[in-house]
């Protein structure tokens, strides 16, 4: 009998509120294989960022335990858990902002440039301009953003995501306002670059969007976690995939 | 990380050209008002202080010690009373005596009327001829030299005194024998000459031709009489080796006037005793160019720190308006902020980045005041000296 592989996302026990609003999330247990496409959904408001956020080591839980790519976010102080989830977590935002003063080259390289915990060098420029191919922006490496349509603005970020080589990939309602053909055509994206098989990126994407939940294997109903939601964010629901249940209490 | 932080901080303000360059304005501003102001008021001060200590004591007219200061010291106005040139024995006798008249010009240059100890007093060497030694000779001052085109062997004509004083001195042509080295005080830009020559400009010396009694106003004149010479006659306005002789004083030189005698006591004692001996002359008065020179200060100091307040408040203002901008910057760039924070930049890096971006503007603009102020400086220099 083997023992399962550490999983890239392992969520124990974990207790966090806001507290003036008296929202609170509680999670028992979750846990998201290496390599793995996982959903974490729900309504507007039911924590689904807050979720990510905890993940990612944005925000702190004030109970339990977060074990990301094996280290126990917990146990991290504040430094290190921005030089961690610089050098292992990519975040895709909803909005893919970019910085409007740089061009394509310089926003992909940008967490080089706010973080000591990164070093910008030859081999991260070579890295840079090979993702900047792949993502047909090659020629477009001088550009501002202000010169890119939407689509090469959402390549743009998910490079920028991508540059520090993270095994983790986290993208925040990544398709939430995009007509049906952008919206596949970032799913594209970010499926084709989490990659499959060994070796594959874990890719977490929070959404609400049914047609993305049937692109990503696991699915986690984020509102099964939360308590003390306002009314109207806890009217709909939908359940795990029963293919691979992500939730365990 | 310094060179990532300055890296964004230059991309960002070159992004927004206008937003940088009211940031670095209006910083200028600010610091070049007090900055000039503070070090233009040093530098008058100091000029006018140095000017005034090597200068122990003044006798002049009684009348304003500010005017006799300037005018002798600074050949700024002209003191309106003269004394006798007698007077310079008299004082002889406390140290070295030096006449000055300062009352004539040639193209608006001052025409410095004195005698040779002024030039070993004030350390002033021809860099070029000599001094004047005949009557008619002039000493140029660098500057003066500089702005008349003037060089050893030239003449320049000095300026009509007074258009309706017929018996008053005509322009006559002065020889330039020498051209002074810069001393970057007020002796650069004035043409030094002996004393006889301003006598000469006053029109009490003068030569003429010789006056025939045919010709004269009293042609009956006994013999050994003095004949009368009437308009007529011609008067040299340029000296020469062949008319040198016909130039002669009417009067005794004693009487001739000078607008002050500037007086280097020997010792202390003799500096504390002409003060003393001319404290209660009626119609002579010897000053401290010293403490003039202090009490015109005071009151420059008094209005510099009234000008210190204006400008405090120019600065606040412009201050809050920088701050107000980049507030509306910090604004702007919210979404930049949140991006660094989620991406795991350091807690410092945001406000590094927006720190380095003043640290540019400021550096800027401090250069931009040194470089005006400096400039100012020049002027305000050239204007004192």
């Amino acid at each position: 009998m083997t023992s399962a592989p550490d999983p890239a996302i392992l969520l124990r026990g974990v207790r966090f509120s806001y507290a003036p609003s008296g929202f609170e999330l509680r999670v028992p247990e979750l846990r998201v294989a290496r390599g793995s496409r996982c959903a974490f959904f729900g309504p507007s408001g039911c924590g689904k960022s807050t979720l990510l956020d905890l993940v990612a080591g944005v925000r702190r839980a004030l109970a339990g335990e977060v074990v990301v790519e094996g280290r126990d976010l917990g146990g991290l102080d504040d430094a290190s858990r921005r030089a961690f989830r610089i050098r292992h977590v990519g975040f895709v935002f909803q909005d893919f902002p970019l910085v409007d003063y740089l061009d394509v080259e310089e926003n992909v390289l940008y967490p080089y440039r706010v973080s000591r915990a990164l070093s910008l060098s030859a081999a991260v420029r070579e890295r840079a301009a090979a993702l900047l191919d792949r993502l047909e922006l090659l020629d477009k490496r001088r550009s501002r953003p202000r010169a890119l349509s939407q689509g090469e603005r959402q390549r743009v970020a998910v490079a920028r995501a991508l540059i520090t080589e993270p095994p983790l990939l986290l993208a925040d309602e990544p398709t939430a306002g995009l007509d049906a053909r952008r919206r596949d055509d970032v799913l594209e994206l970010l499926l084709g670059l989490a990659g499959a098989g060994e070796g594959a990126r874990t890719l977490v994407v929070v959404t609400h969007d049914p047609v993305v939940l049937e692109r990503l294997e696991q699915h986690v109903a984020v509102e099964d976690f939360a308590s003390g939601m306002a009314a109207s964010s806890t009217a709909t629901s939908t359940a795990t995939s029963p293919e691979a249940p992500a939730s365990a209490s | 990380m310094l060179r990532d932080v300055l890296f964004l901080a230059r991309r960002s303000l070159a992004a927004a050209p206008g937003r940088a360059a009211v940031l670095v304005l209006g910083l200028a501003v600010a610091l070049f008002l007090p900055a000039f102001t503070r070090a233009a008021a040093a530098v008058v001060e100091r000029a006018l202080l140095e000017r005034a200590r090597s200068s122990p004591i003044l006798v002049g007219a009684r009348g304003s010690p500010f005017d006799l200061v300037m005018s002798s010291l600074y050949f700024r106005g002209g003191a309106g009373t003269t004394i006798r040139y007698d007077e310079r024995s008299r004082l002889a006798e406390y140290g070295v005596a030096v006449p000055l008249v300062v009352r004539h010009s040639a193209f608006g240059v001052p025409v410095v009327g004195t005698s040779p100890e002024y030039f070993e007093q004030r350390d002033l060497v021809p860099a070029a001829g000599r001094r004047p030694a005949l009557l008619g000779e002039v000493l140029a001052g660098s500057a003066a030299a500089r702005r008349l085109e003037l060089e050893p062997g030239d003449t320049v004509r000095s300026d009509l005194a007074n258009l309706y004083d017929l018996a008053g001195g005509y322009p006559t042509l002065l020889e330039v024998v020498g051209i002074a080295e810069p001393t970057g005080t007020p002796d650069d830009d004035v043409l030094f000459a002996d004393v006889r020559t301003a006598w000469l400009l006053d029109g009490l010396l003068h030569g003429h031709q010789e006056v025939r009694p045919d010709e004269a106003l009293n042609p009956e004149a006994d013999e050994g009489e003095n004949v009368e010479a009437s308009a007529a006659v011609f008067l040299f306005q340029r000296i020469t080796a062949d008319n040198l002789d016909t130039f002669h004083l009417h009067g005794s030189a004693g009487e001739a006037p000078v607008t002050a005698v500037l007086v280097f006591p020997r010792d202390a004692r003799r500096h504390d005793q002409l003060l003393g001996d001319f404290a209660l002359e009626e119609t002579l008065q010897a000053v401290r160019p010293l403490e003039v020179v202090r009490s015109v200060l005071d009151i420059v100091l008094r209005v510099s720190a009234a000008l210190d307040a204006y400008f405090a408040a120019v600065a606040i203002s412009t201050l809050a308006f920088a701050a107000l901008v980049v507030l509306l910057s910090l604004r702007l760039r919210a979404p930049e902020l949140e991006l660094m924070r989620r991406i795991g930049a350091s807690r410092g890096a945001a406000a590094a980045v927006v720190g380095a971006e003043l640290a540019i503007v400021a550096a800027i603009a401090v250069v931009i005041t040194g470089v005006a102020v400096w400039a100012g400086l020049v002027w305000v220099g050239g204007l004192v000296t």
